[in-house]
């Protein structure tokens, strides 16, 4: 299907037509239009009622889709993309449109304009669902996903900095799933409406994470990593000689005795290479030197013993180092380079010396203890300085087969199952229960929600870490925790959303009814917090949270990026919202407050059980699509160190198996964001239904 | 200790409820008030305590140099200072309260007891951040308020700079012109994008036929909900980054070789005006039709027109509006005459500059005065109703006004054709005879119109999702017409096109309006995620300006204040739009 197919098409039964009834020509040889051309094609199949919610509409499309899908998966295979199946199967694709269309002939082909715009429509329409399944299902390698998976969710500081501290996200998680189906229940529907799109939910869920990919390694860990500074890199053991004559007995062997050698940290090298980078002030390298030298040819051999727990799971390994001088390296009596005998390769003017990257085979592997082994020499031509230095890293490749989930996988379907029993239970609790009675439980369902988000809180980052005379000594229980600025990836930002979003409603209530107030102690701050909040987009108050306000709490709260980060958001959320609820307060007939006033009820009681329900009833649209808002928002702090899910995204493509992957990683947080800003949207569409807000206008006849 | 105690509170506030009911009312209405009023207290406690120390601290002899309060503050004197102070005005704000709900008090002393309350309990928090920006202000550098940075060397450069240049020699006050036109560019393009497709899609999604409105739903929905910081990385990083062609192949991607495009962007054809008075006679023959159609239409009045707040009537006639219009024409004349004579063109001198520097009393200036005069004259006639027209709608009008138009419009096209020069790209790919490396290929300088991928990004992100937010207020606008005036315009016997622009639209634009200023203000606050894709607008030289001058404060405050007036004019020209459009009343 081509734009000049579809021209042609147009030409031929869209535009000829109507030329020719211009010309008022015998009105029995009249030459078919579209919707005829389609009736001469599908005449004589039974035409059903055409309504799009039918079933043999939606059965009829949902196999057009999956004709496209099957036509473009055989143009890519190998083996049918010569024949002629592709297009085959493509044309009974097309077919199935067609017949679609002539389903729907009376609502998209009446006219000569709307044959004209269905045709085109239909064009891009057809173009883009193609492309999009290409894309998606065919050409792209979703692999930096799932390998990226937990880092997407919560960070790249959950798992490698502080040890796995994803089982604090567990209980939170469970609560947030007895909570959904407890909320879900206190709506009294229909039980089918939460089940069947909760099970596909859960389901798909469960299925991705029991998904296996079907490739054997990419991820990659560092067994050996010879660090920046003192609190990365490996401890080795090591010894200095003075010629190789010097060496001891064996010292190539694994079972060699090297407990009596030094043992500490590399690299190894020149003083005076101290710089600074990112902050991080690199430490003065260890001179070596023999103690009986004239200061030059000095040997260094290092050896490090680790183990592998599991070599089933290991493909391989890379050992890459730098050395400028005679070297060797073993592995288990292996000798895996060599150029401590002087050969042309081993020539320092050839650049892939400096930088060896050797691979290491499967069976030089052992399972239980290894033992890697250098020997490197000082350079002879540069001078005799010691600036040799020495960096090394062996990196195992680690296979995904087999990836046991189990454990995940117990845990997730245990909270979908949760989440079910509450919906349940709830369920057949208000399914006769009085109005009231349901009320108050949703109000303790917000209460709870609010309740077990502090202690999220608490569990992700408890209290008691810097004070002894905290009430609540926690070390024991709860561990020391991730600080604030640790966390990351989607879990942060739906925290900055959650906690922006009930501390901001407090703020917006209390500014919007200060700004109403006559009283000019609390206008004229309210208005002067709203407009000066307003005037500024929110990046820019993020700017304020980064820069200025630690200089502003300094004394008072040393307050970490997420936290000011909140408060901003926070506040920037609360100056919208009153100036959304005051003119939903303004709408709140005056009758309401004098007749609550005439009740005898305080200022207090008639702004908070009169006013503020009725206002926030009419705004609630405006509100959720603010929130929305927010939500959305929350991905801006990215420019601010934080690693939240945008951020994450950003960055993955850096990774050195993934370089350039922007789409995958880009769309798939993109389409993250999306899918929650659109459920929300539809919830609200939902509420606003049931409360009776929506007006129907004339958009239908126009 | 007042931790816990805010905790314990919280727990029995939580398990009161159940209470209720073993319980006598009077019994649990007192344990009520005394733990809200608790609670209130420690948690007041909580918040203040730390400030209430901190003004303290900043109270004590030496710390800022400003102050000369009567006493002295010794350090010893604060921990325990904080103590008595923060409780006794936690107390004393809890009793308050408490004596405001139960006691009998008339409204007015309600208001000025709960006004003073509310400063008494905000005292501490006020004192803290008074005296703390004084202290900040002393002693810390990026809170000095003066803008006297601004006037240093910059010490950076920008990519892209129009119509201005600047050298690395530059105030940063030059940097902050080019970062703010920058940003007035690209949103100016992006509202009046914004609009148009917008306005289609929005009516687009109304439609009957299915397959359109699938269409416009499924575009709205897409970039509604998706962060506009994720669109804009990728529109910039993955369709216009990888998809466009690499710079090398730029000779390969051109239309007939007057537009070239690659992955920096589109290049097309140099232009510059040869003639002027070909060039000023273009306008004059659309102005002079104007006017003439003008004329032709007004509707004559025959009755004195009467100046209101004034007892002067005068004889007013369809002469006088039209002198007021080849007024109004002959002053827009003057002002392009002044405007494009003082450019120097192939960006020798920027275009304001330009008219400041060449010409201080030039043409310019005096078409401004003139067409702000003939405006200002134009609109009092608007008022008295002396620019009434009326419409020959029969066939021969029509024809006579396609004529007129359509001979207008072409010969406008012959004299810019006479008028402007225009000139392929050249583009430099090899120096002294030697070819250059791709990397070094450059276009020949003022051959060229360049549009650099970093603004088409920005540009088609910012106008792509504004447009969805506005086909919703298009939509639903529409859709909150009474169901009357579509089924009158039907019965009329209007086709959809006319219905559509005669009734629907004009109906529905007195409440688009206002939600469309909305949407221009947000568009115009998003132009600040302009550092996402490197482009440099006011926000992103302001925060380069940040990091290698250190003063954060004014700074700060400069970019709220440009965003400020940035939203006060586009407010300002919408609510003239608006009371246009609202003038009739229906």
């Amino acid at each position: 299907l081509s734009f000049n197919s579809i021209f042609l098409l147009w030409f031929l039964f869209v535009l000829t037509p109507i030329i020719i009834k211009n010309q008022k020509w015998d009105p029995n040889n009249y030459y078919p239009d579209f919707s005829k051309l389609l009736n001469y094609i599908f005449g004589k199949v039974p035409k059903i009622k055409s309504e799009i919610e039918h079933i043999v509409f939606r059965l009829a499309l949902s196999f057009a889709v999956f004709l496209l899908y099957l036509s473009l998966k055989l143009e890519d295979s190998d083996v049918y993309s010569d024949t002629f199946l592709p297009t085959f199967v493509h044309l009974l694709c097309l077919a199935n449109f067609a017949y679609i269309a002539h389903l729907m002939s009376d609502e998209l082909f009446d006219t000569a304009w709307n044959s004209t715009i269905s045709l085109f429509s239909f064009f891009f329409v057809f173009t883009l669902t193609s492309g999009i399944i290409h894309f998606v299902l065919i050409e792209t390698d979703w692999t930096i996903i799932w390998m990226n998976r937990r880092t997407l969710l919560v960070g790249p500081n959950f798992i490698s900095q502080f040890g796995d501290e994803i089982w604090r996200l567990w209980p939170p998680f469970y609560f947030l799933m007895i909570l959904i189906g407890a909320g879900y229940g206190t709506l009294g529907e229909d039980k089918k409406k939460f089940i069947v799109p909760y099970a596909i939910f859960s389901l798909v869920i469960l299925a991705s994470l029991n998904y296996n990919a079907p490739y054997d390694s990419e991820s990659k860990s560092g067994a050996i990593v010879s660090g920046p500074d003192s609190t990365w890199g490996t401890t080795y053991k090591y010894n200095i000689f003075d010629d190789t004559s010097d060496f001891p007995e064996g010292w190539e062997e694994r079972t060699f005795d090297d407990s009596s050698w030094l043992s500490g940290k590399t690299p190894f090298g020149n003083n005076n290479l101290v710089s600074e980078e990112k902050g991080k002030t690199i430490n003065k390298r260890t001179t070596w030197e023999s103690n009986s030298t004239d200061g030059s040819g000095d040997y260094l051999i290092i050896r490090k013993n680790f183990t592998i727990e599991d070599k089933s799971k290991i493909l391989g390994a890379t050992l890459r180092f730098t050395y400028p001088n005679y070297y060797a390296a073993y592995l288990n009596d292996q000798k895996i380079g060599d150029c401590l005998d002087a050969k042309s390769s081993c020539n320092h003017n050839n650049p892939d010396y400096w930088n060896k990257e050797v691979d290491i085979e499967w069976s030089w592997l052992d399972e239980g203890p290894n033992t890697l082994i250098l020997v490197g020499q000082d350079d002879l031509t540069e001078g005799h300085d010691n600036i040799t230095w020495l960096d090394t890293e062996l990196r195992l490749k680690i296979s995904n087969r087999g990836f046991d989930a189990s454990k995940a996988l117990v845990y997730l379907s245990g909270g979908f199952i949760l989440g079910l029993v509450a919906f349940l239970g709830v369920h057949n609790y208000c399914k006769d229960a009085e109005e009231y009675i349901i009320n108050y439980l949703q109000t303790i369902l917000v209460n709870l929600g609010v309740i077990s988000f502090i202690v999220m809180i608490i569990l992700l980052d408890p209290p008691g870490e810097y004070e002894d005379d905290y009430f609540w000594n926690s070390d024991d229980l709860l561990g020391t925790g991730v600080k604030p600025a640790a966390w990351g990836g989607l879990v942060l930002n739906l925290i900055f959303a959650a906690a922006a979003l009930v501390v901001g409603f407090g703020i917006g209530i209390a500014l919007a009814f200060g700004r109403r107030s006559n009283l000019p102690v609390f206008w004229i701050p309210s208005v002067g917090v709203i407009e000066l909040i307003r005037s500024g987009p929110l990046v820019a108050w993020l700017f304020f949270a980064q820069i200025l306000v630690p200089d502003l709490l300094d004394p008072v709260w040393e307050a970490d990026i997420a936290s000011r980060v909140i408060l901003v958001l926070s506040l920037f959320f609360g100056c919208y919202l009153a100036e959304v609820l005051r003119g939903g307060l303004q709408a709140v007939p005056h009758g309401q407050y004098e007749a609550a006033t005439a009740l005898g009820l305080s200022p207090v009681q008639t702004k908070m059980q009169i006013e503020l329900p009725q206002a926030i009833r009419t705004t609630l649209p405006a509100i959720v699509s603010m929130m929305i808002g927010m939500l959305k928002d929350t991905s801006l702090v990215f420019f601010f160190g934080i690693y939240d899910a945008f951020r994450v995204a950003k960055d993955l493509p850096a990774q050195w198996d993934f370089i350039g992957q922007h789409e995958q990683s880009l769309l798939f947080v993109g389409m993250i964001f999306w899918g929650l800003s659109f459920y929300l949207s539809k919830v609200s569409r939902r509420i606003e239904k049931n409360l009776g807000l929506t007006h129907e206008g004339g958009g239908d006849v126009t | 200790l007042v931790e816990s105690l805010a905790v314990i509170l919280i727990l029995f506030l939580v398990i009161l409820p159940f209470l209720e009911r073993y319980v006598s009312g009077q019994v649990f209405s007192i344990l009520k008030d005394i733990t809200n009023y608790s609670l209130f207290a420690s948690i007041y406690y909580l918040l203040a305590d730390s400030f209430v120390e901190g003004t303290l601290l900043n109270l004590t002899p030496g710390r800022i140099q400003e102050f000369s309060i009567g006493f002295n503050i010794l350090p010893e004197a604060v921990e325990p200072y904080t103590l008595y102070l923060t409780s006794l005005t936690a107390i004393a704000v809890a009793t308050g309260l408490f004596l405001l709900q139960s006691g009998n008090i008339t409204p007015r002393r309600y208001d000025l007891a709960i006004q003073g309350l509310a400063i008494f309990a905000f005292l501490p928090f006020i004192l803290y951040f008074w005296t703390h920006i004084t202290y900040l202000k002393e002693t810390d550098s990026s809170w000095y308020f003066d803008l006297t940075f601004m006037e240093e060397m910059a010490g950076f450069t920008l990519s892209n700079e129009w119509p201005f240049d600047t050298v690395l020699q530059d105030t940063r006050w030059q940097f902050y012109r080019v970062g703010l036109f920058n940003a007035i560019r690209v949103v100016v393009l992006s509202i009046i994008g914004c609009t148009i497709i917008g306005v289609i899609v929005g009516v687009s999604r109304l439609s009957r036929n299915r397959l359109l409105s699938g269409l416009a739903e499924s575009y709205v929905e897409f970039f509604r909900n998706m962060p506009l910081v994720v669109q804009l990385f990728f529109l910039y990083t993955v369709v216009l980054g990888a998809n466009l062609p690499i710079f090398q192949d730029v000779q390969e991607n051109t239309f007939f070789d007057w537009v070239y495009w690659s992955n920096r962007g589109i290049v097309g054809p140099g232009a510059g005006i040869e003639n002027m008075s070909y060039f000023l006679a273009a306008f004059a023959i659309y102005l002079g039709a104007r006017t003439y159609i003008r004329f032709s239409e007004r509707i004559e009045h025959t009755t004195p027109v009467e100046i209101p707040r004034s007892n002067i009537r005068i004889n007013a006639n369809s002469k006088f509006s039209l002198a007021v219009d080849i007024l109004f024409s002959l002053s827009i004349l003057i002002v392009i005459y002044g405007l494009f004579n003082a450019v120097q063109w192939n960006y020798q001198m920027s275009m304001i500059e330009g008219i400041l520097a060449n010409e201080p009393l030039s043409m310019f200036k005096l078409g401004i005065i003139m067409l702000i005069l003939s405006s200002l004259l134009r609109f009092k006639l608007d008022d008295l109703g002396l620019n009434n027209f009326t419409a020959d709608d029969s066939e021969e009008g029509q024809r006579k006004r396609l004529i007129l138009w359509g001979g207008t419009i072409s010969s406008m096209f012959v004299f810019f054709y006479l008028a402007i020069w225009m000139e392929q790209p050249v583009l430099i790919t090899e120096e002294n005879g030697e070819p250059l490396a791709w990397g070094r290929w450059d276009w020949k300088e003022g051959t060229t119109n360049e549009i650099s991928s970093v603004f088409l990004s920005l540009w088609i992100g910012l106008t792509l999702y504004t447009a969805a937010q506005i086909a919703e207020i298009v939509r639903g606008s529409i859709q909150s017409l009474p169901r009357g005036q579509v089924e009158a315009a039907i019965s009329l016997g209007l086709s959809p096109y006319q219905r559509l622009n005669l009734v629907i639209l004009p109906q529905a634009l007195r409440s688009m309006i206002p939600s469309m200023t909305n949407q221009y203000l947000n568009c115009w606050k998003n132009s600040s995620l302009a550092f996402v894709v490197g482009f440099s607008d006011f926000y992103a030289v302001f925060s380069t300006i940040v990091n290698n001058a250190g003063q954060a404060v004014p700074v700060f405050m400069m970019i709220l204040a440009t965003y400020q007036a940035g939203s006060l004019t586009i407010s300002a020209i919408m609510n003239y739009i608006n009371s246009n459009v609202t003038k009739v009343k229906i």
